[in-house]
């Protein structure tokens, strides 16, 4: 007697049907086919034919026919990867008599079939001799569109004899051929797996659920996936394998990052991956080290040897990553706010030096980056806290870099511009002569250019006064300035410079009368005499026009009283001083003693700006001095306090939103690099100024407008780039709080016990701490939207080390080589004692800045 | 190399030509071609003009290099059904070996097809 339960467990149980796989969704058959098939000769078939596949024919065939085989096989190749018309280009030379144009014209129909032109192709194929391969292939991409292809193929061959005229050649070969363009092509089995698979839920810790993009089930698959249909959907996959590594990359988890940049290959341009675990490592406090490393390898190793890029971007790619660390090692880490100002470290000018130069060096007709070399260098030239032994390297590296660039970009105006200054001021008048001829020759829109013949008489009259022997000449030059005196440039300093001029050739009686008519034109019934600036102007001119230093002291007296006692200067004289000042910056030529002053009566117009009487400031308002008198200042970086743009109290009431907006822009285009990027939240006082700048009458401001609206443009596009990516910034986070994390780092403890107690937390559900490690199999938590029970063996892979997902370990894990089945199948999240002894502080394994920018 | 479809509302090249931000310099040029098929100078020539100007723009190695570098880490993902989509509108390319075995013909159906193709000759 066999009790129940004895039969109960002998009962065969029947197996369960499993639904019926068509040939058309069975992958696996598909790939089957896809790496058995090869191009195979058939018995009559031409040597040409067989050569285009078969290299041993290829050697036996004339040279001729074997140029034009090689061209068949490159066309070939590169319809395969989608270049039809280099396809097509690269047949041309095969000429109609040749056995070859047949393949001419299968490529030209091949590359109208791929685009869907089916008509056009049909047109192409029409005229091919069945006898040859081209003519069979192109039958069998006909016909793999036939809704009946399958009853076809089933069919004998001698029904095959169709009615139509592209049918009757249709043997079984062919069809079965097509079946298999039609299976890649058209029915897709991996499109319709990827489908399948990446519309289904993901498991996830409700825990960190808003931090994962892509969890380790999900990874896996689409490792798994990628070495399964790499050979049928090559495009599909790299889509996925892209989707994938992107995921990872924005996920705090550099476990499954590290898996990621291993299984799959990198873009063209970081093949090995490299760069995108720079950019990963950037993200975290101690992930420098192994950034700097990384970045290190890219660029000595991956980037020069990649030859899937072409040099110019290598070289393009080299010196953005230079640029960027420049900019970086410049910033510091400023991050805006006050604390960050004083805490900050000094920058090593060495190194931004040395960055600099291999920046240009990769890529010397970079001009954003020789701008920003020269601006860096003239920085510190300009910088009134350095002294005279502290400013002298980078003034000494200021011509280099000037020559540099002029060199490597021939036509940028700025560099020409300050070369012609310095070698007339240092009398090299055979190097400044050609570019006096190119700037004068030149059509730029920028009026300095034009004014360049006046510049260069100007600056010969001056460096003719030099010497006695040469002052006869210096006058006849004066009169040439004169002559060509810009008519966007005040012609105030011309009495003056005359006048110098006539003090360095000892005509002291004639210079007192040119003096008294100066003081006479500039005194007038409707405005008052303006000690200082006339006293400033006189000086600027006796100084350029190299008078003695003995009659030099005399005309230095008043500036030099009224700098030491700046509150006895009246507010307008001040406006004037600074308008003079103005004309000297925009055409650079500051007289040597401007060093001394300018900046002191910078600070003092400042000053009394700010403690004048708004009466007092609108009484100035109607004279157009106020506003360039503003320009100058904001040139000086008096508005700014280091930090950002301040404009004087009463001001932002009284001026107008353009003269507002060019000081603010020019504040900040004359500060430091690490100011410029505020220039990023300004980009209405940037509208602006562009806007005036059309409607500007004269012509200076005309150009000067619309180019500072241009440079803060890009200054402020690119900051906005840096900003909204990790990029090379340092600040780029993934927007976690260390505060928040330090101070509740029980709520945010991201151990395994932790993470389960919060899930049941979650769930509503109880929790019991001696609960057995890892079994959820009752749990709701991993069933799929559908309900499904999704913690099945082939849901669950065990090959990434979900524990050191979770806990952030930077596992080693090598996902090529799988690691051994755990005995459980079922997800787990390991709390080995071992485990939480490691843990580190931070929940996430690492410390992250947070970005405040 | 899957593209999106024209964007005319902005002004990043890379939009402008319906390219990824990592599309390389060849998928450049090979949208550019397609694009100037779409949209030949004579029939449209505001857009042609548009779509010159991206081309030159993303084909500035600068432009290319800085693209790259920019990494968005804080930036949306793409569904994955969106990438899966992109990908159904472009089937792939047979392989070169494929492409050529099409022309195989099987030994027993050789004799068939040759004999039929030469009687129909003869006759």
């Amino acid at each position: 007697m066999v009790s129940k339960s004895r039969k109960a467990k002998n009962r065969k149980v029947p197996k369960r049907r499993k639904p019926a796989i068509t040939s058309a969704q069975d992958p696996e058959k598909l790939r089957r086919r896809i790496a058995r098939v090869r191009p195979l000769a058939y018995s009559g078939e031409l040597p040409c034919d067989l050569a285009v596949f078969d290299d041993a024919v290829l050697s036996q065939l004339d040279d001729n026919l074997a140029v034009e085989v090689r061209l068949v096989q490159a066309a070939l190749q590169l319809v395969s990867d989608g270049f039809d018309d280099e396809a097509s280009n690269q047949l041309t030379p095969i000429a109609r008599r040749s056995p070859l144009s047949e393949w001419r014209l299968f490529v030209r129909g091949l590359s109208d079939w791929y685009a869907d032109r089916v008509d056009e192709a049909q047109e192409c194929w029409k005229r091919l001799d069945f006898n040859r391969r081209p003519s069979r292939m192109a039958h069998a991409l006909t016909a793999s569109h036939r809704s009946d292809l399958d009853v076809l193929v089933s069919a004998a061959p001698t029904s095959l004899l169709g009615q139509q005229a592209d049918e009757k050649h249709c043997d079984r070969s062919i069809l079965t051929s097509a079946q298999l363009v039609r299976r890649t092509r058209i029915d897709r089995p991996a499109l319709a797996e990827a489908i399948r698979e990446t519309s289904r839920r993901e498991f996830v810790p409700p825990a960190i659920v808003d931090q994962v993009r892509i969890g380790p089930e999900r990874l896996n698959w689409v490792i798994d996936f990628s070495k399964e249909y790499q050979s049928v959907e090559p495009q599909l996959v790299a889509a996925l394998q892209a989707e994938a590594c992107d995921r990872a990359m924005k996920q705090p988890f550099s476990d499954l990052n590290q898996i990621a940049m291993k299984a799959f290959p990198g873009p063209a341009h970081d093949p090995d991956n490299l760069l995108h675990q720079y950019l990963y490592q950037l993200q975290f406090r101690d992930g420098a080290e192994a950034a700097a490393a990384l970045l290190k390898k890219y660029l000595t190793t991956s980037l020069p040897k990649n030859e899937r890029i072409s040099p110019q971007l290598r070289a393009a790619i080299e010196c953005e990553i230079y640029l960027e660390q420049a900019r970086d090692d410049i910033d510091g880490d400023d991050d805006g706010s006050l604390l960050s100002r004083f805490m900050r470290k000094p920058v090593d000018e060495k190194n931004v030096d040395k960055l600099y130069r291999q920046a240009l060096a990769a890529y010397p007709t970079h001009t954003v980056a020789h701008r920003e070399y020269v601006d860096w260098i003239r920085e510190h030239v300009d910088d009134d806290r350095k002294n005279k032994a502290e400013r002298a390297p980078f003034e000494a590296k200021l011509l280099p870099a000037m020559q540099a660039w002029s060199n490597a970009v021939p036509d940028e105006i700025d560099p020409r511009l300050w070369l012609v200054d310095h070698y007339l001021e240092n009398e090299k008048l055979e190097e400044a002569q050609p570019h006096v001829q190119w700037l004068a020759g030149s059509r730029h829109a920028d009026p300095r250019v034009r004014a360049t013949p006046w510049k260069w008489e100007l600056l010969e009259a001056m460096r003719l006064c030099r010497r006695k022997s040469w002052l006869k000449d210096a006058s006849e030059k004066l009169d040439a300035a004169d002559r060509l005196w810009p008519a966007w440039l005040r012609r105030d300093w011309l009495p003056y410079l005359r006048a110098a001029l006539l003090l360095r050739q000892n005509r002291t009686e004639e210079f007192a009368v040119a003096r008294a008519a100066i003081r006479a034109s500039r005194s007038t019934d409707e405005q008052p005499f303006y000690e200082i600036s006339d006293a400033a102007m006189m000086l600027g001119a006796a100084q350029m026009m190299r008078v003695p230093a003995a009659d030099l002291k005399p005309l230095r007296q008043p500036v030099d009283d009224a700098v030491k006692k700046g509150g006895h200067v009246s507010l307008p004289d001040l406006v004037q001083l600074a308008y003079f000042f103005w004309d000297l910056y925009r055409t650079s030529m500051f007289y040597p003693a401007y060093r001394m002053h300018g900046g002191k009566f910078a600070m003092e117009l400042c000053n009394r700006i700010k403690a004048a009487k708004s009466g007092e400031l609108k009484g100035l308002l109607g004279t157009s001095a106020l506003d360039e008198a503003f320009y100058w200042l904001a040139s000086r970086r008096v508005f700014s306090d280091s930090y950002e743009f301040k404009f004087p109290n009463p001001l932002p009431k009284l001026v107008s939103p353009l003269t507002r907006a060019v000081a603010l822009i020019e504040t900040y285009l004359a500060g430091s690099a690490r100011q410029r990027w505020r220039l990023r939240d300004h980009t209405r006082e940037i509208k602006i100024v562009r806007e005036a700048a059309a409607a500007q009458q004269d012509p200076y401001y005309r150009y000067w407008f619309g180019a500072l609206a241009d440079r803060a443009d890009a200054i402020a596009s690119a900051e906005q780039r840096r900003f909204s990516s990790a990029g090379f910034n340092p600040f780029g986070s993934f927007g976690f709080n260390d505060e928040v994390d330090d101070e509740d780092e029980d709520a945010q403890c991201m151990c395994p016990d932790c993470q389960r107690r919060r899930a049941y937390e979650q769930a509503g559900l109880p929790y019991n701490e001696d609960e057995d490690e890892g079994d959820y199999e009752d749990d709701d938590y991993f069933s799929d939207g559908d309900g499904a029970d999704v913690n099945e063996n082939d849901q669950f892979t065990t090959r990434v080390d979900v524990g050191g997902f979770l806990n952030n370990n930077n596992s080693q894990y090598d996902p090529i080589v799988e690691t051994p089945k755990p005995p459980s199948p079922k997800l787990e999240i390991p709390s080995d004692p071992e485990i939480k002894r490691k843990r580190p502080k931070d929940p996430m394994g690492k410390k992250r800045k947070k970005r405040k920018r | 190399m899957s593209h999106t479809p024209l964007d005319q509302s902005t002004t990043d090249p890379m939009q402008i030509l319906g390219l990824p931000r990592e599309a390389s310099e060849q998928d450049v040029r090979r949208r550019y071609l397609e694009l100037v098929r779409e949209f030949p100078p004579e029939r449209d020539p505001a857009r042609f003009q548009q779509i010159h100007a991206a081309y030159k723009a993303a084909g500035d190695p600068l432009v290319v290099a800085r693209r790259l570098l920019n990494y968005d880490c804080d930036g949306p993902s793409r569904p994955w059904n969106e990438v899966i989509q992109e990908q159904k509108l472009h089937p792939p390319r047979l392989a070169v070996d494929v492409l050529l075995s099409l022309g195989n013909r099987a030994e027993t159906a050789q004799p068939d097809a040759i004999q039929s193709d030469s009687t129909q000759t003869n006759t």
